[in-house]
């Protein structure tokens, strides 16, 4: 039998359809899923979730360590990695000579996609011990640690994404600020970084995006005990992320146990789930400015 | 229409080889802690080396894991670190567990080698509780270095953690940090000039020596003989008294072949 070119054409755009449509309902089982396994411990814990006393053996469940360390770490890893990324990109998109763009990008961009868990590898057997003795730390396991650590992690995705926004804006807005007299670094500075700022956020936030959710690396150095460092702000101290939380507890965890780590996970997608739809948001705003949508 | 007759017929034969292969083999699930994994694992594989028709699939997971699968009936043997908690056994209330006991382990606990090179050679029950506590921290107080104490801890839910907790005395700490593995805590306590931490017996030695507890050094004779304090035993758990396959291979583990593959594991015999 020969199917008629209407109908094969037809069939084809459906079974495109059922695969984009699989995976939007591989998503909604996943959270359907987090959600039906964490009720337990939202109906039972409630807002006692929210408190500073962790002791899984004591029943005592409040995640509030996990989330300071996951916000504490993701900060320091956005200090670090957002001036070096912006800057990255600018030198990339600006100032490089294609010859050497055409060798550096890749290069950036491979660093995305070294496994984490060899960057938790160079942290545990290099950053640790190398941090220690430079500030007299107790061990070297802290959150400075997995702040750095992520920080280098999400260094190629600010760098791309920013790079591709400043792409974007149109040569000939920046040859008119040229050709008003304006120097290179005033045209970057007052024309072309404005025009892409949208951009470069949407890259910057990808980068946080990238960080909280990051697990191997960061379990490995920033210590995994659940308490919030006193004064809070010395990050010198070790800590907890939700990631290493779930990971380091979720193997050995039993009833109730699950069920918070399962919660966590919850508050966590919700999270990344956040920074993603408002990266998607400024990065479609840069498309429209530029491309007169 | 070549093309579907010869997929009928290929799903046909795997139907069939599976069905015949199904018949033919009895399986016996393990799964639980990632201690009792080894042994587990060399048995199952020694047992079926002896036993063609019988296929042992061994999990880890943790002894919660374990015990939890037992008592669902998705394993036919739960494996365990510690004992069945009474909580699990109210949960569960269905479920008959019937325990036991495969082998013996020891905790140790390790030091820096620079501070048990400085004298530190043991340690009181009363004194490891100080440094978990955060009574005491600095190497200074119990007779080493003048160094902060770099406290190591296994994360909760660990089965040694649970047996080093109950063994002196407390339900809480204040570690400096946790590890999800015996391993971490070795590389953790290896790695500084000041940590204490704790391990499975085959993990001491090296750079991580192990140090005697209230005057009792950890080794096969003063676990065995019950003078070191801090010790567990390892534990199978069947849902009811285990029949056939799962009993054929729970006595092989409790027998000589199975007792000379616990201790080629680094752990010590139950008989």
């Amino acid at each position: 039998m020969r199917l008629g070119r209407n109908t094969k054409e037809i069939l084809i755009k459906n079974m495109f359809l059922g695969v984009a449509a699989l995976s939007i309902l591989i998503i909604l089982f996943i959270f359907i899923f987090l959600f039906k396994e964490a009720f337990p411990a939202f109906r039972e814990m409630g807002l006692s979730l929210f408190t500073s006393d962790w002791s899984a053996s004591q029943g005592k469940f409040g995640i509030n360590a996990a989330v300071f360390g996951s916000v504490a770490v993701t900060g320091i890893a956005m200090l670090i990695a957002v001036p070096l990324g912006i800057g990255g990109a600018i030198f990339l998109s600006e100032i490089s000579p294609p010859r050497l763009r055409v060798f550096l990008k890749p290069v950036i961009e491979l660093l995305a996609g070294i496994p984490s868990i060899v960057y938790g590898f160079i942290g545990v057997t290099v950053f640790v011990p190398y941090l220690a003795k430079t500030f007299d730390m107790l061990s070297g396991y802290s959150l400075l640690t997995g702040g750095i650590i992520l920080g280098i992690m999400a260094l190629p995705t600010i760098v791309s994404i920013s790079d591709d926004a400043l792409k974007a804006v149109p040569r000939e807005i920046k040859e008119a600020s040229l050709a008003l007299g304006a120097s290179k670094w005033e045209t970057i500075k007052l024309v072309t970084f404005p025009s892409a700022i949208s951009g470069v956020t949407a890259g910057c936030i990808m980068g946080i995006g990238r960080a909280i959710g990051e697990t191997m690396a960061v379990m490995l150095v920033v210590g995994s005990v659940m308490r919030i460092p006193s004064p809070s702000f010395d990050v010198f101290e070790t800590g907890s992320t939700i990631t290493a939380l779930i990971a380091g507890q979720m193997g050995e965890a039993w009833g109730m146990h699950t069920s918070v780590l399962f919660a966590t996970a919850v508050i966590l997608f919700l999270i990344v789930a956040l920074l993603s739809v408002a990266s998607d948001l400024l990065q479609a705003r840069v498309e429209k400015k530029f491309r007169g949508g | 229409m070549k093309l579907r007759k010869a997929i009928l017929t290929i799903i046909l034969m795997m139907v069939l080889v599976s069905g015949l292969a199904l018949a033919e083999t009895k399986i016996v699930r393990i799964k639980g802690s990632s201690t009792v994994l080894p042994i587990a694992e060399s048995c199952a594989e020694a047992f079926m080396k002896k036993h063609s028709g019988i296929r042992v699939v061994v999990a880890g997971g943790g002894s919660s894991v374990g015990i939890k699968a037992v008592a669902m009936g998705e394993a036919d043997i739960g494996t365990a670190s510690r004992e069945v908690k009474k909580s699990e056994i109210k949960t569960h209330k269905r479920c008959d567990f019937i325990d036991h006991k495969i082998a013996l382990d020891g905790v140790a606990v390790i030091i820096s080698k620079n501070i048990y090179d400085s004298g530190v050679k043991g340690l009181s029950i009363k004194q490891i509780r100080g440094i978990y506590k955060g009574e005491i921290n600095n190497w200074k107080e119990v007779g080493g270095l003048d160094k902060e104490i770099f406290v190591n801890e296994r994360e909760e839910g660990s089965g040694t953690r649970d047996t080093f907790m109950e063994a002196i005395g407390l339900e809480r700490t204040l570690a400096d940090k946790g590890n999800a593995h015996n391993s971490d805590v070795k590389q953790a306590v290896a790695g500084s000039d000041k940590a204490i931490g704790y391990v499975g017996l085959g993990y001491t030695g090296g750079s991580t020596p192990a140090i005697s507890v209230d005057g009792v050094f950890p080794s096969k004779v003063t676990i065995k003989k019950g003078t070191y304090k801090i010790a567990r035993s390892l534990h199978m758990y069947t849902n009811g008294r285990p029949a056939g396959a799962v009993e054929g291979f729970i006595e092989f583990v409790l027998g000589e072949e199975g007792q000379r593959i616990v201790e080629e594991e680094g752990f010590i015999r139950i008989k």
